[in-house]
């Protein structure tokens, strides 16, 4: 089973960048010159310093926010943290877009000096910082949410409750402020289209840029890429090394319903920043509505979404019920230690910082033949994309959930007499329910938000609304941009509401 | 006559720490023995390394006379072994009732459900839970979960059955009503069994034979008649001092 | 998990199912063409024509995304049946590594010679033109510039500009000009331009805005980036450069017929409906394209090709020129 399940992911994540090493040799001599010349160096430590501050504030701000709403009695923490997700959820892109309509100089508060800022890596900076910090306060608070509730009990019979915060609480969130950093840096790293659009040269746009000059080689836009794998390399090493197995973790809330600490005088306060960062990154979708309504955008709307959202439902669904089969399989493989369980863990994370064009670029290569060209011509390819891609999102979700549970579960089926597929069916996989149905949602969200990886080899014609709205939006009417970011979000909107009313209907025993 | 369960100079290392060091135990049909030892001695290494979720580094591992294990490789898997057990903390399925959680095994092994139905009604039976059989494990007190997780063992009909420190978490009264079903039921049905515990009045209670394992060695065995007359080490007259 | 698994299976095939089926009555166009604008002339034809469409477009044109690219990538293997370019260079990229078929269409004989190739490579129509937009506010009329070298021109130091010449059609214009007048006289152009502080915009587009908010003076844009200026009544002039020099840069839109591509019949329907006299009008209208036939009605605003003097080029040596001083566009730009 797990043979199977490497198979496919090995499939579809190593070939395309095997394909491309293959390719080297070819192109060889003038490719890696390129890695000579020291640009390309000198863009990817733009890069670099592009993505710290955002991993700084992202933290800085993320990890408060989730200490506010794990243990504290913040008013509606359940409805702040819902929204504050929410961005995450959208391609950065529709938030930039919506910024634009507020800084640019036709904004809502543009001016003249907004407008330069933004248009730049302070731009950049803030977009990205709002989008991920969700990806810190959700960490930090499911963390706290974890630890046992005697550990913070004992601290609260002695000490103030800023001092169980900070001296307990905050130090058992580490490993997931480290995951969080790790993972914005990722996610800065490889975006692609917000810094094109707030025209800043930026390592992975370059890589991108390269596809687009005159010239094409793709052996040439590998050796670009290649100084960014030693970057994710390194990633990995400090995720395994620092977090451990324990990442992505989706115990559940029921902590939330434990003993708060009570804020006092600082309630109000508190409550207030907390609301304000979350409207704040709320704000710009709200300007799109008013952008798309004012001016007729949403009128003009159906004559300019196509097939576009379907093909985003599809693609974006089908490889999400991949993507979870995978996740499930390969997941509890490596909670379970079994072989050959971490090198595939470390490939679907290597796929997932490698940048977009070139995973791209090596999917071409490897499946743009002729008796592949059934998959290649249709939104297959997409799929292949997304599940070379995304797996490790639902790899992690379902590796946590399998950790909460006991071995002994599982030992006592193989004992009683069930073989390895009978126990995953029977037993590991009613047990971590939640957690599989976790790793499809993100999944099926990930995918849906996703651009860079799709915007290169999408069928003609079968485009996914991100990728039309990034075609369209360099000459479209705004207010018709307008709404087609809205309809992103409404999309986004849909598939979180169903998934979430799938984790309501689920019922596990305890 | 070929014995149920054989270690042969069994020698489990992990890294540099030696948990189990040159152990060798036989158990013949019928028998059931006893393992005492204080906390870390290796005894649930041992368990886990019969029933085939540890290899042993050195050594072999016989059941009913087959090499199941040798080598430093698990040769035959876990599910292939025909053993049962009930573990310290029961592993009852909790997404399984009552009556599926002793239908499970029967299942993997294939019979069929007239079959099936049949032994775990007269199991359910003979443990007093026949009106549980609907209930979830959460529904259960301690007592019948205990009873639960010797029943869904004995319900296999196993070559052997293998006991992890079972009664360790309930209170004396109970402790004695289930030690006296557990007699019964293995005398019943004739399985021999390894029971592991800490506690020598119920390896007393129900071992002929002891088994006395400290710092992964075996350092004596016997019945307790003769290991307390001769204790080997301080540990052993320690634990045998204690009784009546 | 049976049934999910099997209902992944089954989603898969018939999405494979769903891109294998009716190839015959489709037909596939990579366009570099302004999405905005391209896309409705290819619903036309859907509608006319009962094939239907697929398309691929370029992102912005500066950050293009590749259709060229692409092509080429998927050369083995091609996709595309038709390739609607924006301007009449990339095209021989395709040229060169084979991958274009000729075809004449019989649509193709109002178009004047110099704009289209004698085997019927490629063919253009309603073309773009390089004009410098000029902001009436900032430049008095007295003092409006006539010709490329204003841009570099010291009384206007650090209000001009041009797009990034890496991409998009100044990279076609910055190649015309080499070929025109010499590598040397070229690179000191662009040296001068450098020198003289010209802003290098992200693209068209962005020039068009710099000029119509007054940011700089003037700047060197295409026509269709012009007209939208115009429209919304910003405080812009267009001049046609060098009139009474070199005369002013076309660009003409151009389609060319993918070799080896998978509905080969339906992609010659295309180019012929592409290189009706209707579209070239249809294109006037929405983006002020200039029509390259004689007897096209344009809107009033746009000029036809018979109306000013036209830079004389070789479109083909220009292609060549692109590729040749990459490296040093690339240098001058510092990617």
């Amino acid at each position: 089973m797990l043979a199977a399940a490497g198979a496919v992911l090995i499939g579809a994540a190593l070939l395309p960048l095997l394909f491309l090493v293959a390719e080297l040799p070819a192109t060889g001599r003038t490719a890696l010159s390129i890695l000579g010349t020291g640009r390309p160096w000198v863009l990817l430590l733009r890069s670099i310093v592009l993505a710290v501050p955002v991993v700084i504030l992202s933290l800085a701000t993320g990890t408060p926010l989730g200490l506010l709403l794990a243990r504290t009695n913040l008013p509606l923490r359940r409805t702040l943290w819902g929204l504050h997700l929410f961005p995450l959820f959208l391609p950065p892109f529709v938030l930039a877009l919506g910024w634009f309509h507020i800084l640019g100089r036709t904004g809502l508060v543009g001016t003249e000096t907004t407008a330069r800022a933004f248009f730049g890596p302070a731009g950049v900076v803030g977009v990205l910082w709002l989008t991920f910090t969700p990806v810190c306060t959700s960490l930090v608070a499911l963390s706290l949410l974890a630890v046992d509730a005697s550990l913070e009990e004992a601290a609260r019979l002695v000490a103030t409750p800023i001092r169980v915060a900070s001296r307990i609480l905050v130090p058992s969130a580490a490993p997931a402020v480290l995951l969080s950093a790790i993972l914005v840096f990722a996610l800065t790293i490889s975006e692609l289209a917000v810094p094109m659009f707030l025209r800043v040269d930026v390592f992975p746009a370059a890589v991108f840029a390269r596809l687009g000059g005159i010239d094409y080689a793709p052996g040439e836009a590998f050796a670009l890429a290649l100084p960014l794998v030693p970057l994710a390399l390194c990633l990995l090493w400090l995720e395994r090394r620092f977090v451990g197995p324990r990442s992505f973790a989706v115990a559940g809330l029921r902590g939330m319903a434990r003993e708060p600490i009570a804020l006092g005088p600082w309630r109000p306060f508190a409550a207030f920043a907390a609301w304000f960062l979350v409207l704040l990154a709320l704000a710009p979708l709200l300007v799109l509505g008013v952008r798309a309504v004012r001016g007729g955008g949403l009128f003009e709307l159906p004559r300019w979404l196509g097939q576009a959202p379907s093909n985003s439902l599809l693609s974006a669904g089908v490889a999400a019920a991949v993507i979870a089969t995978l996740g499930f399989v390969l997941g509890h493989a490596a909670a379970r230690r079994l072989r050959g369980a971490t090198t595939l863990d470390a490939l679907s994370m290597l796929a997932f910082v490698t940048p977009a064009p070139v995973l791209g670029v090596g999917l071409i290569a490897v499946w743009n033949r002729g008796w592949t060209q059934a998959i290649y011509g249709s939104i297959a390819i997409l799929v292949v994309g997304f599940v070379a891609r995304y797996t490790v999102v639902a790899l992690r979700a379902v590796s946590s959930s399998v950790l909460q549970v006991p071995r002994d579960l599982e030992d006592a089926a193989a004992t009683a007499g069930a073989g390895a597929v009978r126990r995953l069916k029977q037993i590991v996989l009613p047990l971590n329910a939640r957690g599989v149905l976790a790793g499809w949602l993100l999944a099926f969200v990930f995918c849906l938000r996703d651009l860079e990886t799709a915007v290169l080899f999408y069928p003609a014609g079968r485009e996914p609304l991100t990728v039309r709205l990034f075609t369209l939006e360099a000459n479209g009417r705004p207010p018709v941009v307008a709404a087609l970011a809205l309809a992103q979000v409404a999309l986004t909107g849909a598939v979180l509401g169903a998934g979430l009313l799938a984790f309501r209907l689920r019922r596990v025993p305890a | 006559m070929r014995a149920a369960i054989e270690l042969e100079r069994v020698t489990i290392a992990v890294g540099t720490r030696r948990i189990l060091e040159d152990v060798s135990l036989t158990l013949q049909t019928g028998e059931l023995a006893a393992i005492l030892g204080p906390s870390g001695s290796g005894k649930t290494t041992l368990l886990r390394a019969v029933l085939g979720f540890v290899p042993p580094t050195l050594g072999t591992v016989r059941i009913d006379g087959a090499v199941v294990s040798a080598d430093g490789r698990i040769l035959r898997p876990p599910e292939e072994r025909g053993l049962a057990m009930v573990f310290q903390d029961l592993a009852l399925w909790p997404h399984l009732t009552v009556a599926a959680n002793l239908e499970f095994g029967l299942e993997s092994r294939g019979l069929p459900r007239a079959v099936r139905h049949e032994r775990i009604r007269a199991m359910l039976a003979r443990v007093g839970l026949t009106e549980r059989a609907g209930a979830f494990p959460s529904e259960l007190s301690g007592g019948e979960r205990q009873r639960v997780a010797i029943a869904r063992a004995l319900v296999l009909e196993p070559k052997a059955i293998l006991l992890d420190e079972p009664l360790s978490n309930l209170d004396l009264p109970l402790r004695r009503e289930l030690l006296a079903l557990l007699e019964q039921l293995l005398a019943e049905r004739r399985v021999p069994g390894l029971y592991v515990t800490h506690e020598v009045r119920e390896a007393a209670a129900l071992g002929e034979r002891l088994v006395v394992l400290e710092g992964g060695r075996i350092v004596q065995q016997g019945t307790l008649d003769s290991i307390r007359a001769a204790p080997a080490t301080p540990f052993v007259r320690a634990i045998t001092q204690d009784l009546a | 998990m049976n049934a999910r698994l099997s209902a992944v299976l089954l989603a898969f095939v018939l999405l494979v199912l769903g891109g294998c089926s009716s190839r015959s009555r489709e037909v596939v166009v990579y366009t570099s063409v302004d999405q905005v604008v391209s896309e409705p002339i290819l619903r036309d034809f859907e509608k006319q024509s009962g094939l239907k469409v697929r398309a691929v477009f370029d992102t912005e044109e500066t950050k293009s995304t590749g259709v060229l690219n692409r092509l080429i990538a998927e050369a083995a293997h091609p996709q595309a049946d038709v390739f609607w370019s924006g301007d009449p260079v990339r095209p021989f990229v395709l040229i060169r590594r084979g991958l274009v078929a000729p075809y004449q269409s019989p649509n193709a004989t109002g178009i004047p010679p110099g704009f289209r190739a004698g085997d019927g490579a490629w063919t253009g129509f309603a073309a773009r033109v390089r004009v410098l937009l000029v902001n009436k506010d900032r430049v008095p009329a007295s003092a409006m510039p006539r010709s490329l070298r204003d841009l570099a021109d010291p009384r206007w130091k650090g209000k001009t500009a041009i797009a990034n010449p890496i991409f998009g059609t100044t990279t076609m214009h910055v190649a015309a000009l080499f070929t025109t007048w010499g590598d040397e006289r070229g690179r000191a152009f662009l040296q001068a331009l450098k020198d003289n502080q010209a802003r290098v915009a992200s693209s068209n587009g962005e020039v068009k805005r710099l000029v119509a908010s007054g940011e700089v003076a003037f700047g060197l844009t295409d026509t269709d980036d012009a007209q939208e200026a115009l429209a919304e009544h910003a405080p812009v002039e267009v001049v046609f450069p060098d009139q009474d020099g070199i005369g002013t840069l076309v660009m003409p839109t151009t389609v060319s017929l993918i070799r080896g591509a998978p509905n080969g019949d339906a992609g010659k329907k295309l180019i012929d409906h592409l290189l009706r006299p209707e579209v070239e009008r249809a294109l006037a209208e929405s983006a002020a394209h200039v029509p390259l036939r004689a007897g096209v009605p344009t809107p009033p605003g746009v000029k036809r090709a018979g109306d000013f003097k036209a830079m004389q080029v070789d479109y083909a040596r220009v292609a060549e020129e692109m590729e040749r001083m990459q490296p040093w566009l690339k240098s001058w730009v510092g990617l």
